[in-house]
């Protein structure tokens, strides 16, 4: 039984199709940023103008028909209000059309739960980052299975903290591996550092690092550097208290910013220190796309949940830790 | 001096030693070395200046907490705080219980209208002996505290206690804080906040001590 999944929630439009929680096919599109940031209604724009066309080569990579299709999955939330109703519509077009069930899938779980299925990691501690979100989760099985969130950021999520900066530097393309780039070799200097126990916030550093900058008294690569330094740091030790919590013996570490070989690295680092394996998902599944959540939608196939299509919404703010994980 | 080990937090290890013929704590701010040099020395030696102050002015304004031996770069040296922690306390009688809330909540007025907020009052950093409320750890902790650092040394310990207990910490805070008013009014505010609404009402009511 082949899964795809639709997943619009922000810049990129994917499609993917699994079958028994491999990966058949993973094909996407992505919005160009440049060095702006993201205009809600030009990105959904772009979204419905490609889904028909990622679908299509999604089905040939992975040999199908969309009439071999026995369930859909497309990203309810957390995202971009506009972007996301373009995967909503069309997955309700499908299941429509081909008479199979549907499922709304929260973006989160879905980053989640392929990096656990592809390292075979049944209950990890997860660091969760990307341009919207920032989350330290792990399953707990109280009130019901769910993913706690055990700490988080305050205000805004660390790959949009990065991605301003970028703007405010007037770097090209406006995303963290281009400031990772211009941050090479440079020199510490102090930044604000705010964790509080497990959660931080991030716009104090974002404000003091833009200031800096501009003043021009420190050249652009030593803030770059100290900005992503004390980010990732005050993540790795808000994930490092989290471990001495739960006592997990996983780490995992996804979500668009856990492409940074940096943070990769230091996470890795504080892991081994205590003896708990860690693990990165492949670029491919880190970055926005719909494998993973055609991935969940199986498991939500397969654990027998049946979703009305009145339930079948969009949720900017989908919470993680309002659903059920009903397939652990 | 010599220290036997009976303690590792994510920062710091924590040992028991002699001074001055007495026992004493020793705390210990480990490098790390996932984190740049820079960041990990500045850190290490703020945090252990920014707690020995705390400890010092938690004791002063009467609070039952440790008291200051000695300070060096990355080390504290404190008195020892004996008894049992509440997350591993087993609740006795009711009364017991209320006395002990009733403390906590008098602890943290005190220490906030010495100008000191915790910063991490959980059940873990709390110490029991009989009916009597101590606290510890003040690692977190800080100087000189916003309205909203106070705020979150109550919302934290209503995260984790029971809603009765924490209406007995709440009652005692207003007793003795000159600020009970207006801290009280930002707890609701911060609860009200979105992304904090689920985890405090959904993924933490459940769990009392």
């Amino acid at each position: 039984m082949a899964v795809i999944g639709i997943e619009s929630s922000a810049h990129t439009l994917g499609v993917g199709i699994s079958e028994n929680g491999k990966v058949l096919a993973n094909a996407r599109e992505m919005y160009s940023i440049g060095s702006g940031g993201m205009i809600p209604m030009k990105v959904a724009d772009f979204h419905a103008g490609n889904v028909r066309k990622v679908v299509r080569s999604a089905l040939r990579e992975a040999g199908l028909k969309l009439s071999d299709i026995t369930a859909i999955g497309y990203t309810k939330g957390p995202g971009i209000g506009p972007c996301l109703r373009v995967a909503q519509v069309a997955a309700k077009t499908i299941a429509a059309q081909y008479h199979i069930p549907i499922f709304p899938v929260n973006h989160a779980i879905a980053h989640i739960e392929i990096t656990k299925q592809l390292f075979h990691s049944s209950d990890p501690l997860t660091l969760y980052v990307s341009g919207g979100n920032s989350q330290i989760v792990a399953l707990d099985s109280e009130p019901y299975m769910h993913y706690k969130v055990y700490g988080e950021t305050f205000d805004i999520g660390v790959g949009n903290m990065i991605d301003s900066f970028a703007r405010e530097a007037k770097l090209t393309p406006a995303w963290g591996s281009t400031v990772a780039k211009v941050a090479q070799g440079g020199k510490y200097v102090e930044m604000p550092y705010s964790v509080k126990g497990m959660d931080f916030t991030f716009t104090g550093l974002l404000t003091h690092a833009t200031k800096v900058l501009h003043s021009g008294t420190v050249n652009l690569r030593d803030v770059a550097y100290s900005l992503q330094e004390t980010a990732f740091a005050m993540l790795v030790e808000a994930m490092e208290r989290a471990l001495f919590l739960t006592s997990k013996k996983d780490v995992t570490l996804c979500g668009g910013v856990a492409q940074s070989t940096r943070l990769q690295e230091m996470l890795k680092g504080m892991a081994r220190s205590h003896g708990t394996r860690f693990f990165v998902a492949p670029n491919e599944y880190n970055a926005d796309n719909g494998a993973m959540i055609a991935v969940v939608a199986e498991k939500m196939h397969e654990s027998g949940i049946k979703c009305p299509i009145s339930a079948c919404t969009v949720d900017q703010k989908y919470r993680i830790d309002s659903v059920r994980v009903a397939w652990q | 001096m010599a220290v036997k080990k009976i303690g590792e937090g994510a920062e710091a290890i924590i040992y028991t030693t002699r001074f001055m013929s007495r026992s004493a704590v020793l705390k210990r701010r480990m490098p790390k070395n996932y984190r740049a040099r820079a960041i990990d020395e500045l850190l290490r030696r703020q945090r252990t200046k920014n707690e020995a102050r705390a400890i010092a002015l938690a004791h002063e304004s009467g609070v039952r907490s440790p008291e200051l031996l000695l300070v060096a770069d990355y080390e504290i040296l404190m008195g020892v705080m004996r008894g049992t922690m509440l997350s591993n306390y087993m609740r006795k009688s009711k009364k017991e219980m209320r006395s002990i809330m009733r403390e906590i909540g008098k602890a943290a007025a005190l220490m906030h209208n010495a100008g000191l907020a915790h910063g991490d009052y959980t059940p873990a950093n709390i110490i029991i002996s009989g009916s009597h409320a101590g606290v510890i750890d003040f690692g977190l902790a800080t100087m000189l505290p916003s309205t909203e650092d106070k705020a979150m040394d109550l919302i934290l310990m209503k995260r984790s206690v029971s809603p009765s207990d924490y209406r007995t910490v709440e009652t005692a805070y207003r007793k003795f804080s000159s600020d009970s008013a207006k801290v009280l009014n930002r707890v609701s505010s911060i609860e009200r906040r979105g992304r904090y609404k689920t985890r405090t009402l959904e993924t933490f009511s459940s769990k009392g001590v």
